[in-house]
């Protein structure tokens, strides 16, 4: 069976080198010098750990915009562009789409985890700013996430934030800064002392690259491969517990301090038409739906300002075609129903695919 | 609150800017205050419990004590009974119920009894499998006479909530934690520099090896059927990540304890080493396994009785131990399995001749067959459904093609890349590092002054921090 072990015996350079220096060995004087001449090393020591790190990429150059995603979109020039998250992934399949739109294109720019702060961008950075910007721009969401710019807030994300934000950003700060914590406020300043920390993703790409390097194949080829190994239809069923979220706000006091307002008057501006899609939560096993009188609430007011701002607001949630068979946990739809809901969604949404002109 | 918070980080300070002007006394009332706000900063309610069962366990210590005169006799048995069961049924309520009410449950339906809710929806308070068996080992050891009975409640409080280590140990014995809270400490700044070197490497072991290890862990584990290669290097990540973050986390207590002038135990020692199960028990999560031991197998009658009675006593230890991490089969499972591999270990090396058993020990190949025995086990760790891991055991390594094997190769490396700051540790820290490293290990020691490795240590951590980090795992237990 196991026997103690001494603190002092799995002694480390990591932190436990350190024996005391015994001080009666030294006269009053010289202790008091020794003393002082300590606390001064200590005052140097932390002043280089955690100083020169944030000398480290100070002066490092801008990073680049994520040009690859507007160059797609001009040359594919699509009708109808998809904004969301993974709740967009499994719900659209583009190609079915697109099969189902005939000659006209449909482009999803789903990214796994964002939220409504890079949605914002890519409909300014790259949407809006397209050679030829789309007829129609879905923007797929769940629960009150649309008014709620919290990933830009904690720091998720941050790399993609980057790569799309063009000229100084002050309009996004500015949003930004009405609404972060003094926790959040206290992160970001953190993220400007240290530039350092800007450089995550590069870094962990090199490492990547370098265990790559033992394997004939690319890096992005086996990041592919594990992409694939690892997506949605392949996953086990979770174990789901349905939850009732509650808004966080009520909608007349999130969406000042969101990026619905600017998202709505970028889409005006670039004469786009925004369509706000909710999806459904999980209905209950009756079909009702899953939803907490708060989140009621919110999505009725989300409702009116949108038609009050000229966009469209569909919201799935009640929508009996969508039953809680379909659903993999409590918001994404199981993989083999994606094509079926890429169909039901074209056929629910035919106005806006102007279904007639196409037969 | 947690240790990679920026509240944890404004507590620490705020406390520290006082701490070094007070007194001993005033130390420990300062320190008990901010152990309370630590633990209460989520849920005030939780200070209830601790309350709670620091004064339940105070009382029975002092009941516990001896007097001298026999006719106490009586009087101790029962505060000692008194500590035992109110461990036993606040780890049952909070921790147990749930898992037996479900087991009843499934057994009602399976038998064709109707089926009833067994819901419970309660809530497992953090850090009550560590603070619990704290204060019932200071019980114990009061009522057996190895240590005094303690009559200052502040002390005795801060000996149950010490906030750097109240959450997930590591489990300190009165001995050893008490007499440094009655005693004057001096401020240290050799063991300050000391201290926040060892935090830093908390946090990186932490945010950025097993964060990030544990991202390939995560997703080998939510696939449905990964194969045989990709399970493995799942398994081995899920392995390397528990050590990240549990040492990590002890690291960090040991550091922030120590900004305190306060000593913590060592909880590892370099356990990817370990030439035996055994020897891995002694360098794995070394508070709880002597804890363990000290207060279950030995009071069990260790090995000094028969050989069935060893076997049921080194499996009971075990099994125990496995059902303490969680109220879950796959926990049991776990523990069991290690104590099929020590008794299997210990029989082996009752047969063999002593020579021998010496010189298989000796050998690497020792080291690395009881790495690959350990990392076996921590699939019954990691997968809760008992169902699944048999059904991931049956996957075959004749059905891989060349891709999934180069994939799980990729994979095997960025987990390599990514753990090797803790062999590099091991190398340079490691108490009996291999020969043919010697000099590669000196080398680095000449390089690796103390400022330069926290330095390193702090811009790792901003720089490669996964952004994908999650809690500390053990603070499910």
């Amino acid at each position: 069976m196991p026997q103690p072990v001494d603190d002092e015996r799995v002694a480390s350079r990591f932190g436990d080198s350190h024996e005391a220096v015994a001080d009666q060995d030294v006269g009053p004087r010289e202790v008091r010098t020794g003393t002082r001449f300590r606390y001064v090393g200590l005052i140097a020591f932390l002043l280089i750990v955690f100083g020169a790190p944030a000398a480290l990429f100070r002066f490092d150059s801008e990073p680049s915009f994520d040009q690859a995603s507007l160059d797609r979109l001009n040359s594919v020039q699509p009708e109808f562009v998809f904004l969301g998250n993974s709740l967009l992934e499994t719900r659209i399949d583009p190609n079915r789409l697109n099969e189902l739109l005939n000659d006209r294109a449909a482009v999803s720019l789903a990214v796994e985890g964002s939220q409504s702060a890079v949605w914002y961008l890519q409909l300014k950075s790259l949407v809006a700013a397209s050679d030829s910007p789309p007829d129609t721009v879905f923007v797929f969401f769940h629960n009150d996430l649309i008014t709620k710019p919290q990933e830009a807030l904690d720091g998720r994300n941050s790399d993609l934030i980057e790569s799309l934000v063009t000229g100084d950003g002050a309009e996004f700060e500015e949003i930004l800064d009405s609404s972060r914590t003094a926790h959040q406020k206290t992160v970001a300043t953190l993220q400007q002392v240290y530039p350092l920390q800007e450089h995550g993703t590069a870094a962990r790409d090199g490492l990547s690259e370098a265990a790559a390097a033992l394997f004939p194949s690319s890096r992005s080829e086996l990041s592919s491969r594990a992409d694939d190994a690892f997506a949605f239809q392949h996953r086990r069923e979770p174990e789901v517990t349905d939850e009732l979220p509650e808004a966080s706000k009520p909608f007349q006091e999130a969406v000042s301090n969101s990026f619905l307002p600017t998202m709505l008057q970028v889409a005006e501006e670039a004469g786009i038409r925004l369509v706000f899609v909710r999806v459904q939560a999980r209905p209950n096993e009756d079909g009702s739906p899953n939803q907490s009188e708060s989140m009621r609430f919110y999505a009725q007011d989300l409702g009116y300002y949108l038609k009050a701002n000229g966009a469209d607001y569909v919201d799935f949630t009640g929508n009996p075609a969508v039953d809680a068979a379909l659903y993999y946990d409590s918001f994404h739809i199981r993989q083999r129903y994606l094509l079926d809901y890429t169909e039901l969604f074209f056929r629910e949404m035919a106005e806006y695919f102007d279904v007639e002109r196409q037969q | 609150m947690t240790f990679q918070t920026l509240s944890f980080v404004a507590l620490l300070i705020a406390v520290l800017a006082v701490y070094w002007l007070l007194g001993r006394r005033q130390q420990n009332v300062l320190l008990l205050a901010a152990s309370y706000v630590f633990y209460g900063y989520v849920d005030p309610l939780l200070t209830l419990l601790l309350g709670g069962f620091t004064v339940v366990t105070y009382f029975a210590g002092l009941g516990a004590a001896h007097t001298g005169n026999p006719a106490d006799q009586s009087r101790r048995r029962l505060s000692l009974a008194l500590a035992i069961a109110s461990t036993i049924a606040v780890l049952v309520v909070f921790k147990y119920l749930g898992f037996f009410v479900d087991g009843v449950s499934d057994l009602v339906e399976s038998i064709g009894l109707g089926t009833f809710s067994s819901h419970l929806n309660i809530i497992l308070p953090i850090g009550i499998s560590f603070y619990t068996l704290q204060s019932l080992g200071y019980v114990i050891d009061v009522h057996q006479g190895r240590i005094a009975v303690r009559r200052n409640l502040i002390d005795f409080a801060l000996f149950v909530s010490f906030f750097p280590q109240l959450v997930a140990g590591p489990i300190e014995r009165a001995s050893r934690l008490l007499p440094q809270f009655e005693t004057d400490r001096r401020f240290d700044a050799d063991d300050a520099k000391d201290a926040v070197t060892l935090l830093l490497w908390g946090f990186f072991k932490k945010l950025v090896i097993a964060d990030n290890v544990g991202v390939i862990a995560d997703s080998v584990f939510a696939a449905e059927s990964p194969g045989f290669a990709l399970l493995w290097v799942g398994v081995l990540a899920f392995g390397l990540q528990i050590f990240a973050d549990f040492s990590g986390y002890t690291d960090i207590a040991r550091g922030t304890a120590r900004l305190f002038g306060i000593r913590l135990s060592a909880n590892f020692d370099h356990p990817h080493i370990a030439r035996s199960p055994v020897d891995f028990w002694r360098r794995w999560h070394i508070s709880l396994s002597t804890w363990f031991r000290d207060y279950v197998y030995v009071p069990l009658g260790g090995s000094r009785v028969g050989r069935g009675r060893y076997a049921l006593n080194l499996m009971t230890t075990f099994l125990l131990s496995g059902l303490w991490h969680g109220a879950s089969l796959n926990f049991v499972l776990w523990g069991g399995y290690h104590g099929a591999l020590v008794l299997g270990q210990r029989s082996l090396a009752a047969v063999a001749p002593r020579s021998v058993v010496r010189a298989v020990s000796a050998m690497p190949l020792a080291a690395v067959l009881t790495f690959l025995l350990v990392t076996v086990g921590w699939l019954f760790f990691r997968e809760t459904d008992i169902g699944h891991t048999w059904q991931l055991l049956r996957s075959s390594p004749f059905d891989e093609d060349a891709r999934s094997l180069e994939l799980a190769g990729f994979l095997l490396a960025q987990v390599a890349v990514y753990s090797s700051p803790v062999w590099i540790h091991t190398l340079i820290a490691g108490q009996r590092p291999e020969a043919a490293f010697g000099v590669v290990s000196r080398a680095v020691r000449l390089a690796g002054s103390r400022t330069v490795t926290a330095t390193a240590l702090f811009s790792g951590i901003l720089l490669m921090r996964s952004p994908a980090g999650g809690e500390f795992i053990y603070f499910q237990f």
